[in-house]
Order: C-alpha cells, then structure tokens, then sequence
C-alpha cells in the first residue's frame, strides 16, 4: 500500500518532463538510445526512416524497402503505402500510437515536408524459441507439447485444438511500464460471463510498473494473496487449457510467460495430471488415489516421528520400538532438533538442484543424498529410520502434478512439526484443523476452493478423487457454473441392453 | 417482525443439516454416557436411547412449526411473542447459555486431555490456542463452519467403526434377557441420555441461513435418527463388552475400549482416537460459539468480529475459575439440565406460545 503511494507520487513528478507534443520530440527521446537509426531515403533524399535496430528485422526489409526506395520519387505518403508489398501498414499522425509501434518492431517512414502524418511497416524481429516439449507437466502418453514465451504461439496452440468462432480473446494492457499484453480466453455460451468479468475487471485494476510473468498476475488477482496456496490453476499444457475452457474455465494467456493461467480452480485439481485423461479410468483413479495419499504422507509423517519420539512412545508396537529405539540409541538430540536438521538438509538439497544447471544438479543431488545422508547416520546424527522417512516424504512431495503446489507442500510440514512438537499428535489435529479452516476459507474467482468435497457435490466428484469413465460425466462441472451445462448425451452413451453376447 | 436475511454466500443447502446437527450433538457425551443411563436402567437402558431418540425427533418437527415459512430465527420469534425489552432479554439469557456450553465442552475435554496425555500441561495457552482456532472458524461465517461440521463427521464415523472390537471380544448374552429393569428405570435413564442428544436448540438460530429451510425437515429428523443410532450402537457396544458394574468405574468406557486395540504400527488407539476426537469437539464448540456471537451480535450494535474477540478472551480467563474436575461435572449437569428444560419444556411453550399470539394478531388485524 505505501509502496504504492510513493510510486504514484514518483510518477507524478516524472510526467510532466516527458512531455511529447509532436514527431520531432518523440524523435529526440528515442535518439538518445544508440540502436536507434535513423536516415534518408529516395531519389531526391526526401524519405526519412525511424527504427530501433535491435526490434526489427532488416534481412526481411533490405530486399523489398531499400530497393523500392532507393531512386524513388515519392511527395506522398499514400502513394508510398500502396507501393509497398506490406500488409498490416498504418498510416497515424497519433503519437502514442507511433510510439507503442515503434517499440514493438515497427519501422516509421516520414516525409521531410509534410511533418505530421507516418507511415508505419511491420518488420518484426522474432526472438522466440520453438514450441518443445513440456518440462514440467511432462506426461509418458499423450501430446508433447508446451506453451512459449510468445503470446501468439500460445494463442495459436489453443485455438487449434479449440476449433470454434465462440473461442473469443479479450486482450488487456497491464503493467505502467512493460505493457504487458495480456489475453484473456474463454468460449462465449460455455463460460459463465461473471466469471469472464470478473477476470478482466481484476486485471484492467492491476497497479504495477511491470509484469513480467504469469504469475505476477496470479499473485495479483488471486482472492487471498496472503495464503501459501496457489488459488489460479498454471500449466504448460495446451490440452490441459484447452480442455479447461470447454469446462467453461477462464485462461489467461501472459506475453512472455510460457504458463497460462486456468480460473476458477480448485484443490483436488491441483492432484489431476493431465495424463490420467489418457489412461482408462481405474487405473488413472488408483494413480489420483495414490498421488493424494503420497501428499497426506508427505506432510505428516515427520511430525508423526516428533509426536511419538517425543511423546507417545506407547503407541509403537513393542517390536517396531525395539528397531526405533536401536536406531536411535546413540543420537544426541531430541527428535525435533533431529527432524529439523535432516528437513533442511532436504530443502537445501532440493534449492541447490533447483539452482544448478541441470547436470551438475543430478550429481550434486546423488552425492549430496547419499553421501551426506549416510556419513548423517554414521556419523550418529541423525537415525537411520528418520533418514528414509524424510526420503520418503520428499519422494512423495514430487508427484504432484503442478509444481506450484508441491512447494506449498514442501512448507506446510513445518508448522505441523512445531505443532507436533508442542502437544504431539493433539498438537497434530490441532494443525490439521488450522489447515482445513484455511482450506475452507480460501475461493478462488469467489468460487469455493474445496469445492467437491465442500460444499458436497455429487456431480463434481465423478472427476475428483476418482475419475469416472468419461461417457458418465455427462455434464460441466457445477464449479464453472457454465452458461451450457451439457457436455453430451447420456442416452447416446449407455450401454445396450438385451444384446446378445 | 423483522426480517433477518443473511448475505447469499453464507447460506447453505438443506441436505447439509444431516451434518451439522449430528456434529452439534456429538461431542465428549459419546465417550461417557454409557455410564450415566447405565447406572439408572442397566442393561435395559439401550430403549431408554431409542426412546429419547423419538422424542428429540418431536422436538425437530415442532421447531420447524415454530421457524415455519417465513424463516424466522429464535431472536424475531421471541420479540413478537413477548415483546422487545422481554423479548431480548431471553434471547440474552439463552445466548449466555450457548456460550457456557460452547466453553465447557472444550474445557470438559482438556480434562481428558489432562488426564490421557499430558498431566501438567499449561491448560491457559492450550486454550487460547484452542478459541483462536475457534474464532478463525467462527470468523469465516456460517459457510465454514458449517463446513467444518461437515468433516468432523467423517471423523467420528471413522472412530465409531473401532467399537467392533466390542462385538468381536464381547458377550451378547450381557443383554439379555431383556426388560428385567422397571419400565420407570428406563423413562428416568432419559434425562442423562437426552444430554448427550442436545444440539437441536441451534436449529433455531441458523434457520435462515439455510436455502429452502422448510425442505429440510427430512435432512433433520434423519441426521437425529443416525445420532440416535451411532448412541445406540456405541450403548449396545459398551454394553456387551463390559460387566454392568464395571461400567460405574470407568468415567469413559470407550477410552477403555479402544485401549484394547491393536494394529501392527499401532499399539495403543486410544491416543489418536483421542487426537481425532478433538476435531468433533471443536466443531461442537464452534457452532454453540457462533450461535452465540450470532445472537449477541444482533442483541447489541457491536460487529461480529469485535464480540467474538471480546468473548474468546472471556473464554480464556474462565479456565482460571473452572480448574477442577468436580466443578466441571457441576457445570455441566446444570448445563445439561438448562438444555433438557429448555429443550422438552420451553421449545413447545414458545410453540404454544407462537401458535396464540399468530392468533391474537390476526384477530387484531382483522379488526
């Protein structure tokens, strides 16, 4: 908040420096970069040419402007426009116009007589990478193809598998300085247009000097920003959107960001890889079943080791005590000082690997691992039955789909170990408690953020925990509240009866 | 009559209530009450559950007649029978109640926490600990806890299925034969039993924050019978397994029970069988709490928020006076009888009541 007073006091005091009233100041502005050219053109030198090198492409214009121009005698600029073998030419005296142009790959041809009016060439300078495959949501079956850094491309991976005039885009402009383009998509008469409003409302109020990602605008946007869980679904995967928006979900696709954003979302699908589309639906609901449990296990098991180290050692069968007890028979500390230490090594490890470049993070990784956890246990720090414990549970911390809510996951034992270590497992329920009362307090675009399982609904759950055949989810999610609520007909998908086997 | 209407977010479906009133009625009664209908009617005292049962099931129905269509809660109805100053005065009188019982239900339960786990632990920063998990519930609305309730309910159907140790290691034979106690042992056994079914009384604070309300009768009476029912399997359970005066010794027989439990990794159930009933604890409490901020709330200008601060800390500061076991049993039994009065006898007067005045202002109006 006092962030953003100051910051709009600074702007006030800088606007009226910049002020630009005509061509010529623009001109003067943008000549104080080097790599913006300027020079004349034409048979009698009458043509003068704008452009900010490192923007456009010249191998491109070379061939088809320069030659054109170079013994040309041209008095006006409409003539010139027709001349040229571009589409996409614009011919403004509106300089804020001519400025977003030329700061996105444009080239300006201006008379020297006639001052005001510029014509404006398309000759942009594409840096992107090629579409790949996904790094993160990376799936064995199915396509293999990820969202770029660019907003068209992004776009274009959606539409083509969303092939519907209805699909519409909504572009918004955000951030003071990097003008971030901003598009929001969605399938007119699928989408309920609050939720469409909403989006674009929460966006166009967006106060910030830059956006540089996606998810500054999730950060932005999300109904609670205070809470360590991601309320706005983000992916690299083009189905996955795609198949969103004929939930009757909202994207939102950022320039320069490879993730584009899905809304409303909620928990449960943070634990659905895309792939489990792919596979026949029990063993896609055994993986869900598994993924979910794998992330209950994460969380609690080291607060669990606390709790009953510390204080319930009468809950351990006496022949499980027997190896609990050798294993820890020569550690000096106490079981939270223990847990501590090896929960950070972990992290440490997990930050380091994240950091390093890929090949040196894989070795650093196993020698960190072993090395680190063996000489631990040797060395009597740490006992061996915690060693595989923490293992386990980063190993578990890892298969969640979306990588954002594995770090959620990753910070969310710390409370549960404090807790644990206070009252034990009361102290564990008692956190447990905090955690669902968050859970339940948390919505998304004003949609609840437990939804199937609170509030209960049945339709929804066909695709939470479980995921059913798809021929019986006949309609949308009740969590979209979709203007078409039918996906298909049921009748048509039934089985036959009476047929002869 | 003025018309409270919560805001649309707050309010939840009908079917909902087969949750919240089994939440509200299950609370630390179901670990003990065994002893108290046994030691009036025996072994007979499983029909005294039954027939409690029935009963509370005519209270339900006769508080739907009371909120009616137009879903009135307790406060609009009690200042068009009897006035404003009067009016308030008993809605003031009946949110100090729920507020005592939403305290004594947690404190009640630090006591066996005291005694199972930690003997000498500080009670003043367990509690306070405790109503700031309350109030961050509390202050999110009815919705959340509401749902709150709702998972809690899980969480004692997964304890309930553990009193089959009781039908796998007891003896059916304890019950019979059957009806060899006086039919008065087994209308007496009702008072303590019909402690342990309280919780009904909130209905008529979060009518209106229920959708269709008039729809959810069936969800009601239904969520009264499963109550009855889990106390019916629990008596039947306990019953079979222990020796009628051996019940008398036990203050929480289910504890006892679940000692005898074992699993490969776990040997002593008791300790997260304790552990996970705190969950159905603190959704009790949390609803009486909420009723209550509810009712103060409206009685005077002060927000929500900064009432149910104000009596969190009340709360907190009462664990100083409320330190030993015998004043906590004292407490409760009076609380306990409040509610039953409150429950069998005030409930169908205000229905009376409601029924002569709805009368007498119609006759005035056709006037």
């Amino acid at each position: 908040m006092i962030r953003k007073k100051i910051s709009h006091k600074r702007n006030q005091h800088k606007h009226p420096k910049k002020d630009v009233n005509n061509f010529d100041d623009l001109f003067h502005l943008m000549k104080a970069s080097d790599d913006f050219k300027h020079f004349t053109l034409g048979n009698v030198n009458n043509i003068e040419l704008f452009y900010f090198q490192s923007l456009v492409n010249l191998d491109k214009l070379e061939v088809s402007l320069f030659g054109k121009l170079k013994d040309a005698k041209i008095d006006n600029l409409d003539v010139l426009e027709n001349m040229l073998p571009f589409s996409e030419t614009e011919l403004t005296s509106d300089l804020t116009i001519i400025e977003e142009k030329l700061l996105t790959g444009y080239m300006a041809l201006k008379l020297t007589n006639n001052s005001q009016n510029i014509l404006l060439i398309p000759a942009k300078f594409e840096v992107d990478r090629d579409v790949s495959q996904p790094e993160i949501e990376f799936s064995v079956i199915g396509p293999k193809l990820a969202f770029i850094e660019d907003i068209n491309t992004n776009i274009n991976l959606i539409r083509k598998r969303v092939k519907l005039p209805q699909l519409h885009v909504k572009n918004v402009e955000v951030g003071k300085i990097t003008k971030t383009n901003v598009a929001i998509t969605y399938i007119d008469g699928i989408a309920n247009q609050d939720n469409v409003d909403t989006i674009i409302q929460r966006i166009s109020e967006i106060e910030y000097d830059q956006i540089m990602d996606s998810s500054f605008i999730s950060q932005m946007i999300s109904d609670n920003s205070q809470s360590p869980f991601p309320q706005l679904m983000d992916t690299e995967r083009p189905d996955r959107v795609s198949s969103a928006l004929v939930e009757g979900k909202v994207a939102i696709v950022v320039d320069g960001s490879p993730h584009v954003l899905i809304a409303p979302t909620t928990l449960v699908e943070f634990f659905a890889s895309y792939e489990d589309y792919f596979l026949t639906w029990p063993i896609a609901s055994a993986f869900r079943i598994i993924r979910i449990c794998a992330v209950i296990f994460s969380v609690l098991i080291t607060p669990m080791y606390v709790a009953v180290l510390t204080y319930h050692y009468h809950i351990v069968p006496g022949d499980l005590l027997g190896t609990l007890v050798s294993s820890r028979k020569d550690i000096p500390f106490p079981p939270i000082l223990e847990v501590l230490i090896l929960e950070l090594t972990i992290e440490l490890l997990r930050e380091a690997g994240a950091r390093l470049p890929t090949k040196i993070g894989q070795t650093i990784g196993i020698v960190g691992g072993i090395v680190i956890g063996t000489a631990a246990v040797e060395a009597g720090l740490t006992s061996n039955v915690l060693l595989i414990l923490i293992a386990l549970a980063a190993l578990a911390s890892f298969t969640t789909p979306i990588y954002r809510i594995g770090n959620t996951i990753r910070l969310l034992r710390f409370p549960f170990i404090i807790f644990a270590q206070m009252w034990g497992l009361i102290g564990i329920t008692i956190a447990a408690m905090f955690l669902i009362t968050h859970l339940l307090r948390l919505t998304s675009l004003g949609r609840p953020f437990l939804e199937p399982l609170y509030p209960p609904r049945w339709r929804d759950l066909k695709d939470a925990v479980i995921r059913f055949p798809f021929n019986i989810q006949g309609s949308r999610p009740i969590i979209t509240t979709a203007t078409d609520k039918h996906r298909l007909n049921t009748n048509r998908t039934r089985l036959k009866r009476g047929k002869r086997k | 009559m003025n018309h409270f209407k919560p805001d649309i977010t707050q309010m939840i479906s009908p079917f909902l209530l087969l949750f919240i009133i089994h939440a509200t009625q299950i609370g630390e009664g179901i670990l003990s009450f065994e002893r108290q209908i046994s030691s009036i009617a025996g072994y007979d005292s499983w029909i005294s559950v039954i027939l409690t049962g029935v009963l509370t099931t005519l209270i339900v129905v006769i508080i739907w007649k009371i909120v009616g269509e137009e879903q009135t809660d307790f406060m609009a109805i009690h200042q068009y029978i009897f006035g404003i100053i009067l009016g308030r005065l008993l809605t003031f009188l009946f949110s100090l109640y729920l507020f005592a019982v939403s305290m004594i239900v947690l404190v009640s339960y630090i006591e066996i926490i005291q005694i199972w786990f930690f003997p000498d632990m500080s009670i003043h920063f367990f509690m306070f600990i405790l109503l700031m998990l309350v109030l961050y519930i509390c202050l999110g609305g009815f919705r959340i806890v509401a749902g709150f309730a709702f998972f809690s309910v899980f969480v004692t159907g997964f304890l309930a299925i553990f009193k089959y140790k009781a039908f796998t290691d007891g003896h059916f034979n304890n019950l019979l034969p059957v009806f060899n106690t006086p039919a008065k042992d087994i209308i007496l056994a009702m008072e303590p039993m019909s402690f342990s079914l309280l919780g009904i009384e909130l209905i008529l604070i979060y009518a209106p924050f229920i959708h269709r309300f008039q729809s959810g009768l069936k969800w009601a009476i239904s969520s009264n019978m499963f109550t009855t029912f889990v106390y019916f399997f629990s008596a039947i359970a306990i019953f079979m397994y222990y020796n009628e005066q051996h019940i008398q010794f036990i203050s929480w027989p289910t504890l006892q029970l679940w000692k005898v439990i074992n699993f490969p990794i776990i040997e002593r159930f008791e300790y997260v069988g304790i552990s996970l009933h705190l969950i159905a604890i603190i959704a009790t409490s949390c609803l009486y709490f909420w009723a209550s901020m509810q009712c103060f709330h409206r009685l005077t200008r002060f927000s929500f928020r900064k009432i149910s601060i104000f009596c969190a800390l009340i709360g907190i500061s009462s664990v100083h006076f409320i330190h030993n076991f015998l004043i906590i049993e004292k407490i409760t039994l009076t609380l306990s009888r409040i509610g039953m009065i409150l429950l069998f006898v005030y409930i169908p007067l205000l229905y009376v009541c409601h029924k002569i005045a709805a009368g007498v202002k119609k006759k005035h109006a056709n006037k």
